[in-house]
């Protein structure tokens, strides 16, 4: 497989003091810019802009298009409206994951489907049942994820609209530019076309000083993401790839609110013929990761298993993705050896919610050891 | 409303309809032509003579099926029981009997040690056949032996079966033809020969018997035997398509616009057709819809010749088969899968007696042909008959004097062969993605043929999910 070049990458390279750079989905991205920890914490305190060029986006249009999507995906994608965005799955014919990703409806008989991972055959046969036509616009476009607190005050800072709802896409022109923004995952995501993707970054960076703008690798996504409790295919789990899989389910995985049971979707069969929900929940380990799949001991008795885990530096601890049985409450486990506490996630609330449902950052950070008691009051 | 719809009043349709309708359900079979038969009703004019489009001899009919439904009560009988298969090679021809002295005494002409080694060769391939039955026959379970032979006979080429049991080309030739199966899309595999063994025609296994009246005396039987069990056959009512209910299938629409309520229903046409033709896209499922997608894209084409007289070789009654080495096979596989009429083909011919005009016809199924050819079958047909015609002289001087009309039935399109299936229990060949929706015909055998063993099983299948689903 040949690399490509992100329509950033002439910026990421002037920022890329280390010289870190890894490879997703084809494309040579910053893996950081000097300082994962640092990175990561400007996130939960100012904002970070990420190159997401990198993950793969698809049309989907046609006539039959709502239809398709209607049947591809776990919810109804067709019932959105126009510029509404909803996070689905898609699953082989034995109501296993193959995919995960974000729709848009981005007109009548067409959407928008941006995953982290891609799955362009299974797609593409599909669609060919329905005429659709699938059209892949990840090399045709660059993409910027804006993430923070301040992030909203940025894209106003810069004339972009600071009132986007959460699951919400809209085109604008931006001072001569054609972009597209999405609020979607972790905060917004600036779309432009490749020609112009480093005036768009130059301005985002500019409206952004003030409000101590940084750039952020793959890395310190990856960190957000896991402590944001965003679980992604390939990265945390292995989805399936033969067509008539039956595991992974959405079960397995906690995934079921990504499921509307009700709605005819492919592999619906499989998915109602599976066995017990289980909850996708967080563990705070002591000790090292442990490795993907690590079985979890609730004193001896086996109390599920592990999946992704990494170093959160806001909490300054091991966390991990964890499928624990539905009735399973949070409290102490083992997992690979290490003791570890289950709790619900998200282990710290997304970085750009304004309001969060989860436990406040000042106090994650300041049982974490990162503010002083006092500081930041 | 009919607590059953079948599709297809071909001799599948018809067991599975006869079946139900004796097992106390209401049954109406939905035919798109005007008459029942399917393949052995499509009449194919030869001169002044009408053939059956359908196979002359039959060799997987299910003993079960014969019995159950009093086909012989019915008319069924047969002209020949066990045809002996006659391999016409370069100056030499071998006979293969039920006799296995006979065999040998054949094999002994050609080869002292092919003649030594066809008893145990006979012997132990019929004993595996029989002991698959449990699975080709039956929903049952075979011994972990038994599956691991399976298991190696899949991936085992039947050439090297031959190869390494006989040294002569006669004797590896005469299995050539056989091993191309009924639908040859797996060329060459040593379990399709294992398959053709497993089958019985009239108490003998691996026979093959030739009705009185042709196929067409089949469908009469099977139609006599539904229409007593009080089975509803309506011809001229083509399916367009089948209406869901969510998962669940609730009808059927015909191309006249009529719906028909059918809360079971069983197809016994081809898999791509019922799943992907009559459902709308993507019902049975996106990896389903991939895989059936492709039919099979190489078949047997059927030659029916009027001949004045009949030609001294073909003078007494059996198969013969013409056919170059079996390892050629499968170079003549990779021409007509690429849409080419092969250099080299198989033939199978069986002698009828046609009656006074024209006094002998002859009944060649030839493999291994393109489905679609690239040049179209106006072409196409043209230069298979030539060279059809050609390989029959070389055994039968002056036969092309003889002809006096001769007509073609090209291949008919099937779902492609998967080996995997023929290891696979019935439920899964016979069971859709579809709730309520069956496969009963051809699709759901091991092997495509015409058995009725699938229409059986299916309709036990489905009787049994109708029991449970009555209060």
């Amino acid at each position: 497989m040949s690399l490509h070049a992100s329509p950033f990458h002439a910026r990421a390279a002037e920022a890329n003091r280390l010289n870190a750079w890894e490879n997703r989905g084809g494309f040579t991205l910053a893996a950081d810019y000097g300082s994962v920890e640092e990175e990561a914490i400007a996130a939960r305190f100012g904002a970070v802009l990420a190159d997401v060029s990198w993950h793969w986006r698809v049309e989907l249009s046609g006539e039959q298009a709502p239809a398709f999507v209607a049947r591809l995906f776990t919810r109804d994608a067709a019932a959105l409206g126009l510029g509404a965005a909803i996070e689905v799955l898609w699953l082989t014919d034995g109501g296993a994951v193959r995919g995960q990703g974000t729709v848009i409806r981005i007109a009548m008989n067409r959407f928008l489907l941006a995953a982290a991972a891609a799955d362009a055959e299974w797609i593409e046969n599909a669609a060919r049942l329905y005429g659709v036509a699938v059209t892949n616009r990840t090399h045709s476009a660059g993409v910027l994820a804006l993430i923070g607190p301040a992030s909203g005050k940025i894209l106003k800072a810069a004339g972009l609209v600071d009132n986007l709802p959460p699951l919400s896409f809209r085109t604008t022109v931006w001072r001569g530019l054609n972009v597209s923004l999405l609020r979607a995952g972790l905060g917004f995501e600036i779309g432009c076309s490749t020609d112009d993707a480093l005036i768009v970054w130059d301005r985002l960076r500019a409206a952004g000083r003030s409000y101590a703008l940084l750039p952020a690798g793959q890395a310190a996504l990856d960190i957000l993401e896991t402590e944001s409790g965003v679980l992604r295919p390939v990265r945390d789990y292995a989805p399936a790839c033969e067509g008539f899989a039956a595991m992974p389910t959405p079960q397995s995985l906690g995934l079921s609110a990504l499921v509307d049971r009700a709605h005819l979707f492919n592999g619906r069969a499989g998915v109602l013929a599976a066995g017990p929900d289980m909850r996708l929940a967080g563990i705070l380990l002591d000790g090292d990761t442990p490795r993907p799949g690590a079985p979890l001991l609730n004193g001896s008795e086996p109390a599920g298993r592990t999946l992704a885990s990494r170093f959160s530096p806001a909490l300054r601890q091991t966390i991990a993705f964890a499928v624990v049985p539905e009735t399973m409450p949070d409290g102490l486990l083992t997992a690979g050896g290490s003791a570890g506490r289950l709790i619900g996630l998200p282990f710290l609330p997304i970085p750009a919610a304004t309001e969060t449902a989860g436990p406040s950052v000042e106090v994650l950070m300041r049982a974490a050891g990162y503010l002083e008691p006092g500081n930041g009051d | 409303m009919s607590d059953v719809l079948v599709i297809g009043a071909g001799p599948s349709g018809l067991v599975a309809a006869t079946y139900l309708a004796q097992a106390g359900a209401k049954v109406t079979v939905l035919e798109a032509s005007a008459a029942a038969g399917g393949v052995c009703a499509t009449r194919v004019p030869v001169g002044a003579y009408a053939a059956s489009a359908g196979p002359q001899a039959l060799s997987a009919l299910d003993p079960r099926v014969i019995k159950d439904l009093k086909l012989t009560r019915f008319g069924l009988s047969f002209a020949n029981r066990d045809l002996p298969l006659t391999l016409l090679g370069d100056g030499q021809t071998l006979t293969l009997t039920r006799d296995v002295h006979e065999c040998q005494r054949s094999l002994a002409v050609t080869s002292e040690k092919d003649a030594a080694r066809y008893p145990a060769f006979r012997r132990s391939h019929f004993a595996f056949a029989r002991a698959m039955r449990a699975l080709w026959w039956d929903d049952g379970t075979i011994d972990a032996k038994t599956r691991s032979h399976l298991h190696r006979l899949q991936v085992t080429p039947a050439s090297l079966l031959i190869e390494s049991t006989f040294e002569s080309d006669a004797a590896r030739g005469a299995f050539a033809f056989d091993a191309l199966a009924t639908n040859p899309a797996a060329p060459g595999s040593a379990l399709v020969l294992a398959w053709q063994a497993a089958q019985e025609m009239c108490g003998l296994q691996g026979a093959f018997a030739v009705p009185v009246g042709g196929p067409a005396a089949l469908v009469d039987a099977l139609t006599a035997a539904a229409t007593a069990a009080g089975v509803e056959l309506r011809l001229n009512s083509e399916v367009a398509r089948l209406d869901l209910d969510g998962e669940a299938v609730r009808g059927a629409t015909l191309t006249s616009g009529e719906m028909v309520e059918g809360r079971t229903i069983l197809s016994s046409l081809t898999r791509k057709k019922t799943l992907l033709e009559f459902l709308p896209p993507g019902a049975a499922g996106f990896a389903t819809a991939r895989r059936i997608e492709q039919p099979a894209k190489v078949g047997e084409a059927k030659l029916v010749l009027a001949l004045n007289t009949c030609p001294t070789t073909f003078a007494r009654p059996a198969r013969y088969v013409i056919g170059d080495k079996l390892e050629n096979a499968s170079l003549a596989y990779a021409e007509a899968r690429a849409g080419k009429i092969p250099s080299d083909l198989f033939l199978e011919t069986i002698v009828l007696e046609a009656g006074e005009v024209p006094g002998v016809v002859l009944s060649v199924r030839i493999r291994p042909v393109p489905v679609t050819p690239t040049d179209g079958w106006n072409i196409a047909t043209g230069r298979l008959v030539q060279t059809a015609v050609r390989l029959l002289e070389q055994h039968a001087p002056k036969l092309a004097g003889a002809v006096q009309g001769l007509g073609f039935v090209p291949p008919e399109s099937r779902d492609a062969l998967c080996l995997a299936d023929m290891a696979s229990p019935w439920a899964a060949r016979i069971l859709t993605p579809v709730r309520g929706l069956y496969l009963c015909g051809a699709a759901a055998e091991p092997v495509p043929c015409m058995s009725g063993r699938a229409g059986r099983i299916a309709a036990a299948m489905v009787a049994s999910h109708l029991k449970k689903a009555t209060p």
